[in-house]
């Protein structure tokens, strides 16, 4: 049971700076970008912004855990 | 994503942007800066604890490098996951020479760099810190020191939670620290460990994500891998699981103000980012070998006599 529960935190733990990526990912899906000319549905730049703030967001989670690997790593 | 809706060539090119940036500034930054030399020397009492022959001992040698070993910086400490307390270190008996701005042992310029890292020391009535690349330099020096003479020291290397490593031979816990400095602390002087993790994460809610995620890879690196090494070791799950919720969040800056009574601690709650350490940049700015920081992405904390104070 320890064992489960330890293994849980660090599937969660690990995920955490991937659902802001996961997030963004369903927001930019949902909101696609309109073809040149055509008027964007009601509240799609909003999404698509949000969407893209998530999903950059979510990369530079991942960057900086990796840099804070390989400080821990001795490289940095 | 959205197939071809999406502009992927924008997305690469904020990509390599946001790898050129420094990911770390979301962190609270802070410089370290210890007293500077002039106050230190204005501070001296008109007695002078520390007399000018022995400052003239410290200086005798300015300019003569030691040279360092050839050995790796890099810790490793993937395979130091499950560390035990440091061991004492064997101190030379006669102190290695020392250098005024130029780290001793800095100065063999065949001698492969070891990267930075070392000790700082002011001491009242020297305007010049005294400054070494090796920790068991700095402890041979520090036990010739009079008694109440040391105002600020740095001890910079890798750190984890619960120790400071200052070199890939010397690295100190609480007790050690406690032991090496008791007595040789000026009153209010400051103790900084520039180390990642040196404190624990503390108990304040914070809302900086770089915090958050630094603690989430502290706990992981140091709770959770070590957990696993230690089951797959046949390490029984309580044991292991008391052990590192023991370990993963230990402060030394906290433990070390403990045994050091009125001397200020500081020491980093977060993963301490060096952009100078970066390869290549220290190579730029000529820090390969510097024995201080100087500028450190984390979040700092201190104490005195185990209470938490302003940094």
């Amino acid at each position: 049971m320890s064992d489960l529960k330890a293994l849980l935190e660090l599937l969660l733990l690990a995920a955490v700076p991937l659902l802001p990526i996961a997030a963004g990912c369903l927001l930019l899906r949902k909101f696609p970008k309109t073809e040149a000319g055509q008027a964007p549905p009601p509240g799609a730049r909003a999404g698509r912004l949000i969407g893209n703030i998530l999903f950059w967001c979510g990369i530079l989670a991942v960057l900086l855990m990796l840099l804070f690997v390989l400080n821990y790593k001795g490289f940095i | 994503m959205t197939g071809d809706r999406v502009n992927y060539i924008a997305m690469f090119k904020l990509l390599v942007l946001a790898l050129v940036l420094p990911p770390a500034a979301a962190l609270s930054a802070e410089t370290e800066a210890p007293p500077s030399p002039a106050t230190i020397a204005d501070d001296v009492p008109a007695g002078g604890e520390m007399g000018m022959e022995d400052l003239a001992e410290f200086y005798d040698n300015a300019g003569r490098g030691s040279g360092a070993p050839e050995m790796d910086i890099k810790p490793s400490r993937g395979g130091e996951v499950k560390y035990s307390p440091p061991r004492p270190k064997a101190v030379p008996v006669m102190p290695p020479p020392i250098s005024g701005n130029k780290a001793a042992g800095g100065g063999g310029n065949e001698e492969k760099s070891t990267g930075a890292h070392g000790v700082t020391i002011h001491v009242r009535g020297s305007a010049e810190p005294l400054t070494f690349r090796k920790g068991a330099d700095a402890a041979a020096a520090i036990r010739r020191l009079p008694e109440g003479s040391i105002t600020y020291i740095q001890f910079y290397g890798h750190g984890a939670p619960g120790y400071q490593t200052v070199d890939p031979a010397y690295s100190l816990d609480s007790g050690e620290a406690g032991d090496l400095l008791r007595g040789k602390m000026a009153p209010g002087a400051t103790l900084q460990f520039s180390g990642c993790n040196t404190a624990s994460i503390g108990t304040e809610t914070r809302i900086n994500p770089a915090f958050g995620l630094s603690s989430i890879t502290r706990r992981i690196l140091y709770f959770s891998i070590p957990y696993f090494q230690d089951r797959l070791d046949g390490i029984s799950a309580e044991q292991a699981r008391e052990t590192w919720e023991r370990e993963w969040n230990k402060d030394l800056a906290q433990e070390t103000s403990l045994e050091l009574r009125g001397t200020k601690v500081c020491g980093y709650r977060t993963f301490g980012l060096v952009p100078e350490r970066l390869p290549g940049v220290s190579h730029l700015l000529g820090r390969e070998e510097a024995t201080s920081p100087g500028y450190v992405a984390g979040v700092r904390a201190c104490y005195i006599n185990g209470v938490e104070t302003e940094p």
